[in-house]
């Protein structure tokens, strides 16, 4: 004899599976000559004027842009940029005390502050400001150090143009960005980070492919390693590019 | 072309076009701007592309031999304030909702004096909210506090906490950052007639809502603005200091509410017959 005194759920009931193992399966590379793919989605944060997510590998990435706000004292004919990134405090970073930003951050930020301001026609926003904040939500396990910042700034950079194409602000060009990895045998790993020559190059695709940022690091045998891996960067931020712009367009 | 779907940087078409004898001119209006593309080695094809996205959008001029049109890209983001058949509206074509000179705003009275009336810009008409986050966005290390100590609106105190704002330069100091842009309306600029007998205690009281035009950018600190006409003034006032009862005009200076209170204003006449 059934218990009437506990209340069960009616006969449909769907019981999620709490606590159940989510093995989300991430699909193999083709090769090492292609980015890695990615989950792109904008206009998620609603009292932002644009803001754009983006997941590839381990990495959760959320922009926004605020504004234009603003800015008082002198006039200003023409805007400014601020651009702030920040990473959660789950993620482990090198000699970061969390508490004020660190060192990474830092870095992150004004290199896609300069990406930036390249392409946004700021004579169209005199007298104010475009704020733009960077969440990284994940990365991975391991945290962040040296090695992974490159590849990790190379989509931060895609994903704030596509918050900055969200919020309406007048660009010029949407940047994107590539990276490249030529490791220490002399491989060239496209979208990958390890140790050897990392190249970051974001450009202005539609625009006679200008460079707007360019960020080499580490170790390389000879000053071919270096225009290969900025060509190979520069392919990949052509095949970013392209994606995003169906992206955009589908979205509408 | 007309009505395409296009993104930011796309080309959409030479500044120049011939076909046959026709010859057509393109000129970059609002949401686009002109690019100059390489095309082999040595010539450059100047170009017009689009910087938001949006669709295109061509009005043509026909003159003499050939065709001028105005190219823009009007946004495709919806906007619950712009009416829905504007299409001659330039407010229509333009990409933001940022204030210009000419531009008709509704504002919030915050302070009167002997020569002016200080007031925040809310809203631009048939563009709406001048920002989607006016008010509640905050700079800096605040913006990553669920709520901040004051609500979210102050101002940001340490310039610091701004990781990188090459832009922006000594001349921005951290208190002066997000907040809502400011207006001044003059004394000679609230009505057309009389101007030097205005007296803004009369014409304005903190808290009235004002429909107002943009005269100028003004300077660092506030825009400038003037009411000098028919439609133009006090659009939304309380009695009392806004203590009382909406009041309602009664004529083109003075307003009354329900309990017969009646109080001097610049009143505003929006709807014409």
């Amino acid at each position: 004899m059934s218990d009437r005194r506990r209340i069960t759920a009616p006969g449909n009931t769907y019981f999620p599976r709490v606590g159940a193992e989510n093995k989300t399966s991430t699909r193999p590379r083709d090769s090492n000559n292609t980015p890695a793919s990615f989950y792109l989605t904008s206009n998620i944060v609603l009292n932002a004027n644009g803001s754009s997510y983006l997941e590839v590998d381990k990495f959760i990435i959320q922009a926004q842009v605020f504004g234009p706000r603003p800015i008082k004292g002198s006039y200003m004919d023409r805007g400014c940029v601020s651009v702030e990134c920040k990473f959660l405090s789950l993620i482990r970073q090198n000699g970061s005390d969390s508490k004020s930003m660190s060192g990474l951050e830092h870095r992150i930020a004004s290199f896609v502050e300069t990406c930036l301001v390249l392409s946004i026609l700021l004579d169209k926003y005199p007298k104010s400001t475009i704020d733009v904040f960077i969440n990284v939500l994940a990365a991975d396990d391991d945290g962040i150090d040296e090695s992974k910042i490159q590849r990790l700034t190379a989509w931060i950079v895609n994903c704030t143009s596509v918050a900055i194409v969200d919020s309406g602000i007048e660009v010029k060009d949407i940047v994107t960005c590539g990276q490249t990895l030529v490791g220490d045998e002399g491989t060239l790993k496209v979208d990958l980070q390890g140790r050897g020559l990392q190249a970051l190059v974001a450009i202005m695709p539609m625009r006679n492919d200008e460079i707007v940022g360019l960020w080499m690091d580490g170790s390389s045998k000879g000053t071919t390693d270096y225009s290969l891996a900025m060509a190979s960067s520069i392919e990949m931020a052509k095949t970013v590019r392209s994606n995003i712009n169906s992206y955009l367009l589908q979205d509408q | 072309m007309n009505g395409d779907l296009v993104v930011p940087g796309q080309y959409i078409t030479p500044i120049y076009k011939r076909d046959g004898d026709v010859i057509s001119q393109f000129i970059a209006g609002p949401g686009t701007v002109v690019t100059d593309v390489k095309s082999g080695e040595n010539s450059v094809i100047k170009v017009i592309s689009s910087t938001i996205l949006g669709k295109i959008h061509t009005e043509a001029t026909p003159e003499e031999k050939i065709t001028k049109s105005v190219v823009s890209v009007l946004s495709t983001k919806n906007n619950s304030y712009r009416s829905s058949d504007t299409s001659n509206d330039r407010h229509n074509t333009k990409s933001s909702c940022l204030p210009s000179e000419g531009d008709i705003v509704l504002v919030k009275i915050t302070r009167i004096g002997q020569r002016q009336a200080n007031c925040e810009l809310l809203t631009v008409e048939s563009l709406g909210n001048i920002l989607p986050d006016s008010g509640v966005g905050a700079n800096g290390d605040l913006a990553h506090g669920s709520v901040t100590a004051g609500g979210g609106s102050q101002a940001l105190t340490s310039h610091q906490t701004i990781a990188s704002s090459q832009t922006s330069g000594p001349q921005a100091v951290g208190m002066d950052l997000g907040e809502g842009f400011k207006g001044i309306i003059r004394s000679q600029d609230v009505r057309s007639t009389d101007r030097d007998k205005v007296k803004i205690v009369d014409s304005f009281r903190p808290g009235d809502i004002v429909r107002c035009l943009i005269i100028s950018l003004g300077d660092g600190q506030n825009y400038y603005m003037s009411t000098a006409r028919n439609d133009l003034g006090v659009v939304f006032a309380q009695s009392m200091g806004g203590a009382g009862d909406v009041m309602f005009p009664l004529d083109w200076q003075s307003m009354v509410d329900r309990t017969g209170v009646v109080e001097q204003r610049k009143v505003a006449k929006p709807f014409i017959e």
